[in-house]
């Protein structure tokens, strides 16, 4: 790998220049994954290359020098074999034969498993309580892999505290095949997870049968953490068509496998389950030659599986690459100039790994929301920079464009102060941000965003934002370092824009040797499964228990009136645990946070934003033992909204100012002292200090100290709902939650509220109004929920 | 679970060069993958200072080896691999737009530890970073880049002149000045903040 260059002329200054810039180093898994794509692809552009050669006088030269490779000859005969045996005994069968040479195999993923020896079985070494377990070993004619598991070994956690960084002695792992010959052969790469991973190696001679696998460590584990010096014999065994169906699921393509929108079509290439995870490859194919789409994974939402009982399979970590999403990028590549160029639509492809699936389903159905095209877009226009402009102005534009055919209105520019959060430390730029009102979707498609620059040079290129859910966006340039802030007309130019197209893209299948109708799971509605705390009652509504999950319904029982569940709270502050557990009869506890699938109700929709209500609250468990017949649901403590109004002043004094700060803190004023006590549903709420601090391109007032953090053991006034704030000059002040400042819900136990004048661009001095309509209130627990399971 | 995932990097074979590479890797992907290999954490470098972002250096870099893999066929002759390889880099930086990225939901921060603080010495450290990056911003634009190729890229003097259009000793000539400034300015600034 290139490293960055020697210092020649001053050793300190050099050195902290590469420091500097070593912070971009990539993480080693990153260049090890981007690596596999670019082998892939490169492999499939070749072959797609060769396929595609036209005819002609240089072609023929191209084929009589192909031919002249031995590997060439045997795949024509190959060619020639299989023709002949589809027409001798019919095309099904052959491709269910030539389908037995491919497997999806753990650890691995889809591979071609032709002229390959495999591990029949897995193999296991155990010493002081610890197992090496070899998983599998493919053999191929290009390289040999290896995937190892361990067991018995100290947590992860517990020999490497939460934040703690590999050291280098954790990568001091070396491992190496050893040949019957006494040789051995050194890995060239491998993925390392907790005392596993996938070893990759060259290829072995093709009279090796068996080698023996040594490792000084195993991966990751520090040193004496676990025993070291590890030896395991293999066995391996040519893989034949019934040996590859035996050891491997086998992968199968649906039948109906692609669903179309704006000429884009995403097909399902390939599936394949296991115990572990479902996998599945997908192509996109697009018509339109300008849209360049790198990612199959929309520009909202994240594909989803779901199956016909109710699961919606989360992403999960991939057996072969530990990552939820294996890039696997095709760029099938454009054709070439030739005589007969053969048109190729421009793709991607990719793999995406789901959690394992239900016994019950029968059908699974893939759904893709949007996909994101990039597409060039043309236009310019210009804004002029008044004399003696400075940070902080704002003045009003009104400029129609039109952009990769939508249209667009930028109704003002503003200068203000960006505080880029390096990880050597705060940096601060100016920008010019163009306003941009909502641009109005068109026939299914969305602008995201659309990108300008500049040929002025005291401007280049600057940060863009969007918010897709309310079709909000900003376009800016940012003054380059050390130049001086132009006054006159700034030309701007427009060169590319970023649409969503929405689907939803659907594919589904019956899942292969599942027969007939999906078995639904029935809701249960258990009847006194309560607790009561301080005159509240919370009841089990209805739980529903499959192989994949327990999901559970839970709302107050006889509330009065305007009283309503708020949240449950899964983190217990005095213990600094999730304390949200099923546990049954048989002492064991299912942890809540442990089940990447969701459970969707017959009239829900698969993709919904995450917007918490008051009201019922559903939880998502893992599975429970299908032994277990009794139940205890327990939660540390449940957040209730009450009716409650009430109001109070903030002053945001004249003159007030920004600094930078330390330690990578957005920029903020000093806190200033408040002495705002109010009474309100028996409780008193108490704001000492409030701070203004610059965030997402604005400047909000946050009052502390946060709600809810009085003293533990009863309840606890946890947030003001349904906040509004006035103006001096009575304009509405957005709301922290708009952004995410303040936290999800109605209710928010930090107020925060924006005090720039989005008219002026200028903070707002003077008083402000705070009222509200409800209040949040914690009441502690632990709340324990028990029934008893019917037999099922 | 913690995952790392490594290019083996301790026993290479002889050192080809990049144009011998180049031209294998239109035949063997391996090729290309060396290739890779080398400059994969220039370029990644290269692009973090560009971007300040590592999930956008991640997909720029991404898209950047895509590119040249893709356009391989056209490189032929055109100089020095890794300046055609930086054109690439470059170009996608001029290019980029920062995204807003996913926040993380509300229920996975509430159960996310907080992190251990950083020790003393690592805080002094980033603390003279912190100078020195200030110091370089307030340089121009061409200035940080020659500086980003040469030391977050590690491009040598002749490849930047190629890649710049300039003449490797006016490359090198640049960087000893700038260098020069940078020490009297950030050791200054060093210095008086101790």
């Amino acid at each position: 790998m290139k490293q960055p260059g020697k210092a020649e002329f001053s050793p300190r200054v050099e050195g902290a220049l590469a420091q500097l810039f070593a912070a971009g180093d990539p993480r080693p898994d990153f260049v090890a994954g981007l690596e596999r794509q670019l082998l892939a692809q490169a492999n499939e552009s070749r072959q797609a290359t060769v396929a595609r050669d036209p005819g002609g006088c240089q072609s023929r030269n191209a084929l009589v020098f192909l031919f002249q490779r031995r590997w060439v000859q045997a795949a024509v005969v190959l060619l020639l074999a299989i023709a002949l045996a589809i027409t001798a005994i019919g095309p099904q069968r052959v491709l269910a034969d030539i389908l037995r040479l491919f497997g999806y195999v753990p650890g691995i993923g889809f591979a071609n498993l032709e002229k390959t020896r495999v591990l029949v079985a897995p193999v296991e070494v155990t010493r002081d309580g610890v197992t090496l377990r070899v998983l599998q070993v493919v053999a191929g004619p290009d390289r040999t892999q290896v995937v190892i598991r361990s067991e018995g070994l100290p947590r992860e956690d517990q020999l490497r505290p939460a934040g703690a960084s590999l050291s280098p002695h954790d990568l001091e792992f070396a491992g190496w095949l050893r040949l019957p010959d006494g040789s051995t052969v050194a890995p060239r790469g491998y993925t390392l997870r907790w005392g596993g991973g996938s070893l990759e190696f060259p290829a072995l001679p093709t009279d090796v049968y068996t080698a023996t696998l040594e490792l000084t460590r195993l991966p990751l584990v520090p040193a004496r953490a676990a025993p070291e010096n590890w030896q395991i014999a293999l066995a391996l065994q040519p893989a034949t068509g019934p040996l590859v169906t035996a050891l491997f699921p086998q992968p199968y393509r649906p039948a109906a496998p692609a669903d179309t929108h704006h000429d884009i079509t995403i097909s399902v290439e390939q599936v394949a389950h296991t115990a572990d995870e479902t996998v599945l490859k997908l192509r996109g194919t697009w018509q339109n030659r300008e849209w360049e789409i790198m990612s199959l994974d929309g520009g909202v939402y994240l594909p989803a599986l779901r199956d016909d009982v109710g699961h919606v399979y989360g992403w999960a970590p991939s057996s072969s690459s530990g990552s939820a999403v294996l890039r696997e990028v095709v760029r099938i590549p454009e054709p070439t100039a030739g005589p007969t160029p053969v048109p190729q639509p421009p793709g991607v492809e990719r793999e995406f790994a789901f959690a394992p699936l239900s016994a019950l389903a029968h059908e699974l159905t893939l759904e893709i929301e949007g996909i994101e095209a990039q597409e060039p877009a043309s236009g310019s226009f210009h804004v002029t920079i008044p004399e003696g402009a400075q940070v902080g102005d704002r003045w009003p534009l009104d400029i129609h464009l039109g952009v990769a055919g939508f249209p667009v209105h930028i109704t003002s520019v503003r200068l203000y102060e960006e505080t880029l959060r390096l990880p050597e430390g705060p940096m601060q730029r100016t920008v010019l941000g163009f306003d941009v009102a909502e641009v109005p979707d068109q026939d299914g498609e969305t602008l995201a965003i659309f990108y300008i620059d500049s040929p002025s040079p005291a401007f280049q290129s600057g940060p863009g934002s969007r918010n897709m859910g309310e079709h909000k966006m900003g376009v800016s340039l940012a003054l380059k370092p050390g130049a001086q802030l132009p006054s006159g007309r700034v030309d701007v130019t427009i060169r590319g824009a970023s649409i969503v197209l929405h689907g939803p893209w659907r594919v589904g299948w019956p899942i292969p040797g599942r027969g007939g109708a999906a078995l639904a799971p029935v809701p249960l509605q258990p009847a006194g499964a309560t607790d009561t705390h301080n005159g509240l009652t919370l009841r089990l509504l209805e739980l529903t228990h499959t192989d994949r999950l327990s999901a559970l319904d839970v709302d107050l029982q006889g509330a009065p009136a305007g009283v309503q569940l708020g949240q449950v709270r899964f983190w217990n502050a005095r213990t600094g645990r999730n304390e949200v557990y099923l546990e049954d009869d048989r002492g064991r506890r299912i942890e809540y946070g442990s089940t990447n699938t969701r459970w969707l109700r017959p009239d829900e929709p698969t993709f919904q934003a995450y917007r918490p209500q008051a009201g019922a609250q559903s939880l998502v468990l893992p599975p429970v033992d299908p032994l277990a017949r009794r139940l205890t649901l327990s939660l540390p403590a449940i957040d209730v909204i009450r009716p409650g109004s009430g109001s109070f002043d903030v002053t945001v004094p004249a003159g007030i100012g920004l600094k930078t700060q330390p330690n990578d803190r957005p920029r903020a004023s000093d806190p200033w002292e408040l002495s705002i006590a109010l009474q309100v549903a028996g409780f008193e709420a108490r704001f000492t200090h409030a701070q203004l601090v610059e965030l997402r391109d604005s400047v909000w007032l946050m009052l502390s100290p946060a709600l809810g953090s009085g003293p533990a053991g009863g309840p606890v006034l946890a947030g003001l709902c349904s906040p509004h704030f006035a103006s001096p000059s009575g304009r509405d002040a957005r709301s922290g939650k708009d952004i995410a400042i303040a936290e999800g819900g109605p209710c928010a136990a930090n107020p925060a509220f924006e005090v720039l004048d989005p008219a002026s661009g200028r903070i707002e001095s003077g008083v402000y109004l705070v009222t509200f309509t409800g209040i949040a209130e914690t009441v502690p627990g632990p709340w324990r929920l028990s029934w008893e399971i019917p037999e099922r | 679970m913690r995952e790392l995932t490594l290019a083996e990097p301790a026993t290479q074979a002889p050192a080809e060069t990049d144009a011998s590479l180049a031209q294998e890797a239109l035949r063997d992907p391996a090729a290309f993958a060396v290739l890779y290999r080398r400059y994969a954490g220039a370029v990644h470098r290269y692009l973090y200072s560009r971007t300040h972002n590592a999930a956008d250096a991640d997909d720029l870099t991404a898209e950047v080896f895509t590119e040249a893999l893709k356009a391989l066929p056209r490189y032929r002759e055109r100089g020095q691999f890794a300046a055609w390889l930086f054109t690439i880099a470059c170009r996608k930086a001029a290019g980029h737009v920062r995204r807003l990225r996913p926040q993380v939901a509300l229920d996975e921060a509430a159960l996310a530890p907080a992190a251990s603080p950083d020790p003393l010495a690592e805080t002094i450290r980033q603390e003279s970073l912190t100078s020195l990056a200030a110091v370089l911003a307030r340089l121009d634009e061409d200035q940080q880049e020659l500086l980003r190729l040469r030391y977050a890229a590690g491009l040598t003097y002749g490849e930047i002149g190629e890649l710049l259009g300039r003449s490797e000793a006016a490359v090198k000539m640049a960087l000893r000045r700038l260098v020069q400034r940078l020490k009297s300015e950030w050791e200054g600034h060093d210095e008086a903040a101790r």
